[in-house]
């Protein structure tokens, strides 16, 4: 499984229950291409949002947005690197 | 054999006469079945035909009717004369001008009854001696039955016609009309014209008391099956009321008066038979001895005494402590699974079955409160059965086993058996079998297990030959009868009930007596007290064995005189109450309940019947058991709708015990009953009986099936029954793709919830086409995928709208799956076109992706470059993501493949593009085009790194067909290259196609047949 990340640029700030309802909406297709839905970042503003999945490949995140139907500006696989800082 | 005239009559019960001398039938019913048809039809049948009316689900159906054939000819050709012309494709029974009863009285009606003399009509009326092909029901095959149906409703109306003029004619003259009037009110009890007529005919002759017992057997009848009196019968009735009686008897008898009655000894006496009595017992020694199953099979004609023998082997067994698992299987209850076991298993004793097993029992038993598990499965149950069994066969006391008039045994019953019998062996147990011999052989499954039985070496069998001159003087001695016994024996041939009853008749008369059972037991039924009739009437209806509570619902009698009726007929020995059960009464011999049956007029059986129906409907029904008597009444009642509804609830009982065979025969009776409804009720049930029919065998026309129901689906559309139109389309998608699998019920639900989400209808139908086409790239379930397409589909044609492109590419997909490449093709190309039409790019890229699919696997290099030029220019327009790359990617393969090796480097960027864009099946796709191409041109390393990539990606996405399409050019290359290893190892993996698409098969079994490896593996597979 890769991290897949997905960029968003929203034209109004939604709710998190709205979010919420979108993602519930994809639920199913998320399953059937095994992809699963890690955590997402809001700015402030609530206007730029960045998501994170578990998937087997990018294209399958990509295809999910597309059914249902939800705004993106861009997806990539992602090499996730954690910093370990010196104690 | 000499040249000799043949008669066959059908106005009544079956009868061939050769030289004017009646002949002995075959004992099979589907013969003499296929005897009256061929004789009433009178034409030539295509033997397909007569295989489909009587042998439709036989093993060997030709030669099912080839036997039947062979037992007809002898009763109707002689050396000079041919009747029965059978050639490879057709048969026909051609009889001489007059040697059919029933052609010779319609030809002389239809010339206009007005026109034949009184005398020739007399004789007419005589030619009708009771229902046309009487007692010849062969309700499990639905043609058959309805032509009966319709041919016996035709004689009715003659025979009613010859009465009425008869009648008519001798208006004035009531000794001869009288005889008329009576009959005709015997075979239409329900008309109250004719009832009318009767009743003052017999008041003009001055038999007041006679009308008088006539009007109240009407108004009874009436009440009982309730209809209303209506008014000629009740006008009739005050007419005489007001007439002085011509005999002035003053007094008021509501009835005749009973006729004196006898007291009958005990009806079932044994006489002789020892040496079968010590047959029958030393299976209990031989079991006990050897500790082992014995299997014995007691065979003989209708009447002879077998029942009577094994009642006797019972009650030895339960004197020695063994016990006894007894029941007998009825014509009637055919479709009811596992009938003759669950008698069995309620006799015993309630603790008998220990808490551990009631689970695995609740099937069949569910009153003992068990469980049914959810992975509750056939084998769990036989098992469970064959345990309750073995258990109480212990070393001193074998367990018996009895199962009586096996003829009618269900199938689910007879595999049951069978099971039992493999898994018993080693116990022991006495498996102890009563048949009727000739009509075991229309049993297809009984004859199937016999036959395992006889080549193992497991079975004795007996035929009980009919008792001698002195058993039969015997018989009539122990039964207390003043009779002649020689005279008894002479007429009924030693068969033993016919012998008692004669006995019976000829002490109780004194005079000369009817000689068959038919007319001794009308007789009998005749000289009853009218009540007393009634009840054994309902008994009839209810069947050969009857719940006593259901009596007292059905008939107008009160509690005393109803049971005082019960005593008599007992007494009688014409029901017997069975030991232990005071509530259950059966009648005394099968043969004796079809001719008091068949002696009740069609029109007021099928009120009866109805009556039955409705009486039971709306009760409860956990197990859905009373369904299938429900769909028996209601089916003779004529009541379609009820009929058709207990024959889904009847079916699905059945499917839910594994008993398949009965739960196809439910579905087939129930869609004939469907065919008489309105819609939408008739679509609904016709859905739902074909799921039923389908699931419990695979159709043989399974592309037939799938015409049929789709056709149903998109009718249920059209009448809004939106969620049998979804069952429908359901049921076609497994028959395409699942056939034989079982269905997951978890995977209906998903589906049927995601499909049914979104606002309005065409959303709705976008969602459905998108999570199809979602199952179909993934390989998922592409039978779901094709369930909700179809309906996606049908849905919007019913809106007049235009199909989603969704609709247009993902059938296309699933025909490209499937292998129908040129099918896909259009598909593919009306979904370009409908994604060009809405200026939808990314599914104009999609379609675009598929046709040149589609071309490659075609093998169509000019139309694939084609579409890839198409499929680059559209992926330049459209934004971030894998377009761009993958359309690059196959207008520079494209090239490529034709032999432009300066594409190479633009086929390497593209790929690294596609794995930037991290687009693992389209990256897969490319990568075994290019492989394929290299490999063609035996450039194998490059070749094999491409394949090697494509097999890591596919094995990521867990995408079967592409895996398998890497594999096969990994196989080639190793192959070519001389690596045995490799070779046998990508064979291997080749071995298990599983959820790979069609063509993609197709193509592997083809590599592998060509290197050989195909042809070692079917070389091996053959014995």
């Amino acid at each position: 499984m890769r991290r897949i990340i997905v960029e968003r640029k929203l034209e109004d700030a939604p709710d998190f229950e709205a979010l919420q309802a979108l993602e519930d909406a994809v639920a199913w297709c998320l399953e059937q291409h095994r992809v699963t839905f890690v955590r997402s970042y809001f700015s402030n503003d609530r206007r730029t949002m960045v998501c994170e999945y578990d998937a087997p490949d990018a294209e399958a995140v990509r295809t999910v947005q597309r059914t249902g139907n939800l705004p993106y500006e861009s997806i990539w696989a992602a090499e996730v690197l954690e910093w370990q800082p010196e104690s | 054999m000499t040249s000799a005239t043949v008669e066959v009559q059908v106005l009544g019960p079956l009868s061939v006469f050769r030289d004017g001398k009646a002949v002995r039938l075959p004992q099979s019913k589907k013969t003499r079945g296929l005897l009256g048809y061929l004789a009433i039809t009178g034409r030539t049948h295509r033997r397909d035909r007569l295989c489909g009316l009587l042998w439709d689900v036989a093993d060997d159906p030709r030669g099912a009717l080839r036997w039947s054939l062979s037992k007809i000819r002898p009763l109707v050709d002689s050396d000079e004369v041919r009747c029965l012309v059978a050639d490879r494709e057709h048969v026909e029974l051609q009889l001489a001008d007059g040697g059919l009863d029933w052609r010779v009285a319609r030809r002389e009606l239809d010339a206009g009854v007005e026109s034949i003399t009184d005398a020739r009509l007399e004789e007419l009326a005589d030619t009708f001696r009771g229902e046309l092909l009487e007692g010849l029901d062969l309700s499990d095959f639905d043609e058959f039955t309805a032509w009966c149906a319709a041919e016996r409703e035709h004689a009715r109306t003659s025979h009613r016609q010859v009465l009425e003029t008869l009648v008519s004619r001798h208006q004035d003259n009531p000794a001869t009309a009288l005889p008329h009037a009576r009959e005709l009110v015997r075979i239409d009890p329900l008309n109250q014209e004719a009832r009318a007529g009767l009743i003052r005919m017999l008041a003009a002759a001055g038999r007041r008391n006679e009308a008088q017992a006539q009007y109240e057997s009407a108004s009874r009848l009436l009440e009982e099956l309730g209809a209303r009196r209506a008014g000629p019968l009740v006008a009739a009735w005050h007419e005489i009321k007001t007439v002085p009686d011509a005999d002035a008897t003053p007094t008021r008898e509501p009835t005749p008066p009973p006729a004196p009655e006898p007291e009958v000894p005990k009806p079932n006496l044994l006489v002789g038979r020892e040496e079968e009595r010590a047959r029958l017992f030393s299976v209990l020694d031989t079991a006990r001895e050897a500790q082992r199953l014995q299997v014995f099979l007691l065979k003989g004609e209708s009447g002879v005494g077998k029942t009577t023998l094994l009642t006797e082997l019972s009650r030895e067994a339960a004197r020695r402590g063994c016990t006894v698992f007894e029941a007998s299987s009825y014509e009637a209850e055919a479709g009811r699974p596992y009938g003759p076991w669950i008698d069995a298993l309620r006799r015993l004793p309630r603790d008998t079955i220990p808490e551990t097993r009631r689970n695995a029992l609740a099937p069949l038993l569910p009153e003992l409160g068990g469980e049914q598990a959810r992975d509750q499965n056939r084998d769990r149950l036989f098992s469970a059965v064959v345990e309750t069994i073995t258990q109480l066969a212990t070393p001193g006391t074998p367990a018996l086993l009895l199962f009586d008039d096996i003829h009618w045994c269900d199938d689910a019953s007879v595999e049951l058996l069978h099971f039992v019998a493999r898994m018993g062996r080693t116990h022991p147990i006495a498996m102890v079998l009563g048949a009727r011999d000739g009509e075991i052989v229309d049993n297809e499954s009984t004859m199937r297990v016999l036959r395992s039985f006889r080549r193992e070496g497991l079975i004795e069998e007996h035929l009980l030959l009919p008792l001698s001159e002195g058993e039969v003087a015997e018989l009539v001695r122990g039964l207390g009868s003043d009779a002649n016994a020689s005279e008894v024996f002479a007429q009924s041939g030693g068969n033993a009930l016919l012998a008692r009853e004669l006995a019976r008749a000829i002490g109780e008369a004194g005079g000369p007596v009817p000689t068959s059972l038919k007319e001794l037991v009308g007789d009998r039924l005749d000289r009853l007290p009218a009540e007393t009739g009634d009840v054994l009437r309902w008994a009839a209806v209810l069947g050969p064995s009857l719940d006593v509570t259901r009596i007292v619902e059905l008939v107008s009698l009160e509690f005393d005189p109803l049971m005082n009726a019960l005593s008599t007929l007992e007494r009688h020995g014409l029901l017997d109450s069975e030991t232990g059960d005071p509530n259950t009464y059966e009648f005394n011999h099968a043969l004796v309940h079809q001719v008091v049956y068949s002696e009740i007029s069609e029109p007021r059986r099928k009120l009866m019947h109805l009556r039955v129906a409705k009486l039971l409907d709306g009760r409860p029904d956990l197990d859905g058991a009373l369904a299938i008597e429900i769909a028996h009444h209601a089916g003779v009642g004529g009541d379609a709708g009820l009929a058709a509804r207990a024959c889904v609830i009847a079916g699905n009982r059945c499917l839910q015990v594994f008993a398949n065979a009965e739960a196809f025969a439910h579905a087939r009776r129930g869609l004939r009953y469907a065919e008489e409804l309105p819609s939408p009720e008739k679509i609904r049930l016709k859905i739902e009986l074909e799921e039923i029919g389908t699931t419990a065998r695979t159709p043989d026309d399974i592309e037939g099936a799938v015409r049929r129901i789709e056709a149903l689906a998109e009718e249920a559309l059209d009448a809004g029954a939106a969620e049998h139109a979804r069952l429908g389309f359901t049921n076609v998608s497994y028959l395409r793709w699942h056939v034989g699998e079982t269905r997951d019920a978890h995977r209906l639900s998903l589906r049927a919830e995601f499909a049914s989400r979104g606002a309005s209808d065409s959303d709705r139908m976008v969602g459905m086409a998108e999570t199809a086409r979602c199952l179909v790239i993934l390989e998922r379930d592409v039978a779901q995928a094709e369930a909700l397409l179809l309906e996606a589909r049908a849905l919007t044609e019913r809106a007049g709208e235009a199909s989603p492109w969704a609709v247009f590419d993902g059938l296309g997909l699933l025909r490209f799956h499937g292998g129908q490449l040129e099918e896909a093709h259009t598909l593919f190309e009306r979904a370009w076109v409908t994604s060009k039409k809405s200026g939808d790019r990314l599914h104009e890229f999609m379609s675009l992706e598929h046709l040149v699919a589609v071309a490659l696997a075609q093998d169509d290099g000019e139309a694939a470059c084609d579409y890839a030029r198409e499929l680059a220019a559209i992926g330049e327009k459209l934004r971030e993501g894998s377009e761009g790359p993958l359309g690059r990617a196959m207008s520079a393969l494209c090239q490529y493949k034709k032999g432009d090796l300066a594409k190479r480097d633009d086929v390497e960027r593209a790929l690294d593009e596609l794995r930037q864009v991290d687009a693992k099946q389209r990256l897969a796709n490319a990568l075994i085009l290019a492989a394929h191409i290299e490999l063609d041109r035996r450039e194998y390393g490059s070749a094999q790194t491409r394949a090697q990539e494509a097999a890591r990606v596919s094995e990521a996405l867990q995408h079967p067909s592409s895996r398998t399409l890497a594999d096969t050019i990994l196989f080639r290359i190793a192959r070519e290259t001389d690596d045995e290893i490799g070779a046998k190892r990508y064979a291997a993996a080749l071995g298990s196609l599983d959820g790979v698409a069609h063509h993609v098969r197709d193509a592997a079994r083809q590599v592998l047949l060509d290197a050989g490896v195909g042809e070692e593996q079917e070389t091996r597979e053959e014995p």
